[in-house]
């Protein structure tokens, strides 16, 4: 029941937003929608389990996500120094890594944010082997240690 | 001053953005030009979108935009992953066929 409340309480503020306005008709038609759509996403709402909404997990969030915005701007001025310089020195590679990280909510977040940092690229996920495509070799080391993974496990202990 | 930041938001995603552009055209092969594609439009959008916010300050529309935000980040690097990942899995499936003749 605490459950329902809360994934209700997410989507009407959603509902709000796109609604523009607070009155009863736009109230009445978001709280019908919103069960429509909890009813057909209920397999799906993974970040509802029993311990995630810990303080300790948010915080360890908030700092991961100033860690990306960080590292998507660097990335962000090192492909743009590659691609004005006169001639590109890139050497391409491959490479396959596994991660310690458990659960597939994380594993997809590592990979989304691996695609988002510099020169790094995720191809393939499968169960716990990323296949990774490098813009430099010198972007080998990044991934194989990085810091994101270091956060995620301990988001997830 | 507000609208000297603007400026300098929008400006900072136009270049990231013709960046972007400038990559695709230059980078030799698939996985590269995804490289500059998917890694300059989130920046080059993210300015835009931030540039667009102030400008509309504090209401609905800008919360709005920062749902935009929100999704693109989410849904950019999972298209790309999709992209290069079909490519990926086809050319390993010509190699195999080389290997057998």
């Amino acid at each position: 029941m605490k459950r329902i409340l809360i994934v209700m309480f997410l989507f009407l503020i959603f509902w709000i937003i796109l609604a523009e306005k607070i009155s009863f008709e736009v109230a009445v038609l978001g709280i019908f929608i919103c069960l429509w759509t909890y009813v057909f996403n209920h397999g799906f709402n993974v970040i509802l389990t029993k311990n995630f909404w810990t303080l300790d997990k948010i915080r360890h969030m908030i700092i991961y996500l100033f860690i990306l915005v960080k590292e998507i701007v660097i990335a962000n001025f090192q492909v743009a120094k590659v691609v004005m310089s006169r001639d590109m020195k890139i050497t391409p590679t491959v490479v396959h890594f596994r991660t310690r990280l458990k659960s597939d909510l994380n594993r997809t977040i590592l990979a989304n944010s691996i695609t988002l940092t510099p020169g790094t690229l995720t191809v393939q996920m499968e169960n716990d082997l990323l296949t990774i495509h490098c813009l430099q070799k010198d972007y080998v080391e990044h991934v194989l240690n990085s810091k994101f993974e270091k956060i995620l496990l301990k988001v997830e202990e | 001053m507000k609208l000297m930041l603007i400026a300098i938001f929008l400006l900072g995603g136009l270049f990231f953005f013709s960046v972007g552009t400038i990559g695709l055209l230059r980078f030799p092969d698939l996985f590269t030009r995804a490289h500059s594609a998917a890694k300059c439009d989130t920046l080059g959008a993210v300015l835009c979108l931030i540039a667009l916010m102030m400008h509309s300050g504090i209401n609905y529309s800008s919360v709005k935009l920062l749902l935009v935000l929100i999704f693109l980040w989410v849904t950019n690097p999972t298209a790309t992953h999709l992209i290069v990942k079909a490519v990926f899995v086809k050319k390993d499936k010509h190699k195999k066929i080389d290997g057998v003749r």
